[in-house]
């Protein structure tokens, strides 16, 4: 028996081979979108916001806040003088500033006073990003003078015998949080995360095409042909079965392997991928296992592979990166975005085997379950 | 003209009979204009961060009690660091922040990619001065007076001084697009379908070639061009059902507002165009339906992630950007972002419209010349 499920596998392997559609979609087509993916993201852009200071209050201390802001600046923000406080909008507008921090007429003197001050942020609606940049710089300074003006009146209250040089040392004493940039551990390419996504959409394809096969080669007159001789009909759908593994395993694997050794987008724990990679093949041709045995016809089950396959790539996360909202929560129930989940905890999580053991068990489960019913059926087709 | 239309009406009944063709034309586009219109939602100004607080001490609790109420930000506190790694990296959180013990730094952590790691610094940043205010004033004046009279005065001081407050005015008006993520959908999701579409048209062509319809037509009187756009006008035809569709759900149901309609319909019409001879090239270029299809789907996705259908062009660099005008989707969603944001008329994207009726000529052009040899090399 064995030697006949060799047989009828490598007869499909050997046909694979040879078949252009699946150089195309097996291979080329995954690590051409990753890098397209990884091009487009990967390369690094930053952020590039230009604030502008302007003082309408032209005192000491709205000078002394000016150069201190316009001296910093960094990390893609840049500081830059208003040269005309007064038209403050029209500079906006133009887009001179992406936003502006207005020290209004009038500060120093509330400041002093203790009685009430504020600064001003002016931005732009269609740029809300460097708004709340503008925000959280004015957040800072209004810290700031609120710290002088804490300092002054309870230094008052505390008879401090010299109140203006706690004053200025409260200016310039650094917070006692010091805030560092940290890096985050390791290296990761969103390749990593496009690559196997596309990868699973054309296996369901490919596998498709395999598993539809049985019901093509019934359909021409072969399979009759091949149980007339001493072959079990377990054989077939076996040998079969394991043809389409082998290719989307090796498909797959080929894939991961480009996409890491040529372009150094590391899936993580090279155990732990491939076996996630069995699990994801196992998964899908179970699931195309099942369509082909409860389609009628091959046009139907080519119909309901394509459709099925769009729609589990689409609620999977295939094409979206970074979601939240209505697509993450159905994302757990399709074998591509239990797949994905999986190989994201091993690149970007750096998890080890272990740790998605969950999602291969439930692919794999998934996958015997759907082949056990779909094979059933097939058998009694086969047979009939 | 008659010969054209009813070849025309018989391709669109041949495509209506397949229900994948009606699944990915009509109902595929829909559902993705609805997962990405909830799954994104209303852009947000807030940021999201998370938060990972290995036992903070009173100054580390009171800068995230500040972050919780920041406007810049959106906290999420997190206990396992590469949890918190892993949705930075995957792009769920737009930074880190590391709050410890009080005296060791507060780190931020940033993906080096990231857009608005300045962004992210500088809210955590001012939320560290903010909760600075009592520590600096006990601080400077305890080296004048005893340090539980400066901490009884600088409480007080607290108490009564009025905080320096920071408003916000906004200029102008925001882009239909930021504000309604369904006006950003609807046209992107429309010019990938379009697109794809017609490259599937290709299929239905080469079907056609391998059952000698082409060496047929040619006895015919009309010859073989009558045949092959009556075969192009039914992938247009389908290219305009499926924007009724897609601008019509998106009207009446998203409320978007898609500008001026000779612009956008005649941005649609040409697009349309350039979809269709696409197909009738790709049709012309492989020799069997199953080989059209596979390089259809991953060219017309390949096509539509570089010209901004699957994100805006505006979030990669310039080299992409450059990269991604060799196609037609990036100046179909150029004019878009032009007739829906900038409210312009047909005036307004002439370049584009140009563009693309070049991408139209080219591509029929290509399409007829090379039908023409296939059809005269008997193949």
């Amino acid at each position: 028996m064995w030697r006949d499920v060799w047989l009828i596998s490598n007869n499909g392997l050997r046909r694979s081979v040879r078949d252009r559609s699946i150089l195309i979609q097996g291979l080329l087509a995954p690590v051409v979108m990753a890098l397209v993916v990884g091009a487009a993201f990967g390369a690094g852009f930053s952020l590039d916001v230009t604030v502008g200071v302007a003082d309408e209050d032209g005192s000491q201390t709205s000078g002394q806040i000016t150069q201190g802001l316009t001296g910093s600046g960094g990390g893609g923000i840049a500081f830059s003088t208003v040269s005309d406080p007064q038209d403050v909008d029209a500079a906006v507008d133009a887009g001179i500033y992406d936003a502006v921090v207005v020290l209004p007429a009038g500060l120093e003197a509330a400041v002093q006073s203790g009685s009430p001050a504020a600064l001003e942020v002016v931005g732009s609606a269609t740029d809300p990003l460097a708004t709340s940049v503008a925000e959280s710089v004015a957040a800072g300074v209004a810290a700031n003078l609120q710290t002088a003006r804490v300092t002054a009146a309870a230094g008052t209250t505390a008879s401090v015998p010299d109140v203006g040089i706690a004053v200025q040392k409260a200016l310039s004493e650094p917070p006692p949080i010091a805030v560092e940039q940290g890096q985050v551990e390791g290296t990761f390419s969103v390749m990593a995360y496009f690559a196997p996504g596309i990868a699973m959409l054309f296996l369901f394809f490919i596998i498709g095409n395999g598993a539809r096969s049985i019901i093509a080669e019934r359909a021409d007159g072969t399979l009759p042909r091949i149980l007339a001789a001493p072959v079990q009909p377990a054989s077939v759908l076996i040998g079969k079965t394991l043809g389409v593994m082998i290719v989307g395993v090796s498909s797959m694997t080929a894939v991961w392997l480009i996409t890491w050794l040529l372009f150094g987008a590391s899936w993580g724990d090279p155990l732990g991928v491939f076996l996630v990679i069995v699990a994801a093949v196992t998964a899908i041709a179970g699931i195309s296992l099942l369509i082909t045995g409860l389609a009628r016809t091959e046009n139907q089950a080519d119909a309901l592979t394509t459709i099925i396959a769009l729609l589990f790539a689409v609620a999977g996360g295939t094409f979206f990166y970074g979601v939240s909202g209505a697509l993450a929560s159905i994302r757990p129930f399709t074998p591509n975005g239990l797949a994905l989940s999986a190989f994201v905890d091993l690149s970007a999580a750096q998890a080890d085997v272990a740790e998605v053991l969950p999602q291969i068990l439930l692919l794999l489960g998934l996958g015997i379950g759907t082949a056990l019913i779909g094979l059933a059926a097939l058998r009694n087709k086969v047979l009939a | 003209m008659r010969p054209a239309l009813a070849t025309a009406r018989v391709e669109w009944v041949r495509f209506f009979r397949d229900r994948v063709a009606m699944f990915s034309t009509v109902a595929l586009p829909v559902v993705l204009v609805f997962l990405i219109g909830l799954s994104f939602g209303q852009a947000g100004q807030q940021l999201p961060v998370g938060v990972l607080s290995d036992d903070p001490g009173a100054l580390g609790q009171s800068l995230i009690a500040e972050l919780e109420t920041s406007a810049a930000v959106d906290i999420t506190v997190y206990d396992d660091e590469r949890d918190l790694y892993r949705d930075i990296r995957m792009g769920l959180l737009d930074g880190g922040v590391r709050v410890g013990t009080d005296g060791t730094p507060v780190e931020i952590y940033v993906q080096q990619t990231s857009t608005v790691a300045g962004a992210v610094l500088s809210a955590v940043n001012s939320a560290a001065a903010q909760v600075s205010t009592r520590a600096i004033a006990v601080d400077v004046l305890s080296e004048q007076v005893p340090a539980a009279q400066a901490q009884t005065a600088v409480d007080r001081a607290l108490r009564q001084v009025p905080a320096v407050s920071v408003s916000t005015r906004t200029l102008g008006a925001v882009n239909e697009m930021d504000e309604n993520r369904f006006a950003s959908a609807v046209p992107s999701q429309l010019m990938l379908f379009t697109f794809l579409n017609g490259l599937l048209g290709a299929g239905a062509l080469v079907q056609a070639r391998q059952l000698g319809v082409f060496s047929r037509t040619l006895a015919a009187p009309h010859g073989l061009g009558v045949y092959i756009s009556g075969l192009g006008l039914s992938r247009f035809a389908i290219a305009m059902l499926q924007a009724a569709i897609l601008l019509g759900l998106g009207v009446a149901w998203f409320g978007i507002s898609f500008g001026d309609p000779v612009a956008s319909g005649a941005l649609v019409l040409v697009y349309g165009v350039v979809a269709a001879a696409a197909g009738m090239l790709l049709g012309a270029l492989t020799r069997t339906p199953n080989q059209a299809v596979a390089i259809a789907v991953p060219a017309g996705i390949v096509m539509g992630m570089l010209g901004g259908c699957m994100w805006p062009l505006s979030v990669v660099g310039p080299a992409m950007q450059k990269i991604g005008h060799l196609t037609p989707q990036a100046w179909a969603m150029d004019a878009w972002n032009e007739i829906i944001n900038d409210g312009a008329g047909l005036a307004g994207v002439a370049t584009q419209l140009a563009v693309l009726t070049g991408f139209a000529v080219v591509l029929s052009g290509s399409a007829v010349w090379a039908l023409d040899r296939r059809a005269k090399t008997g193949r």
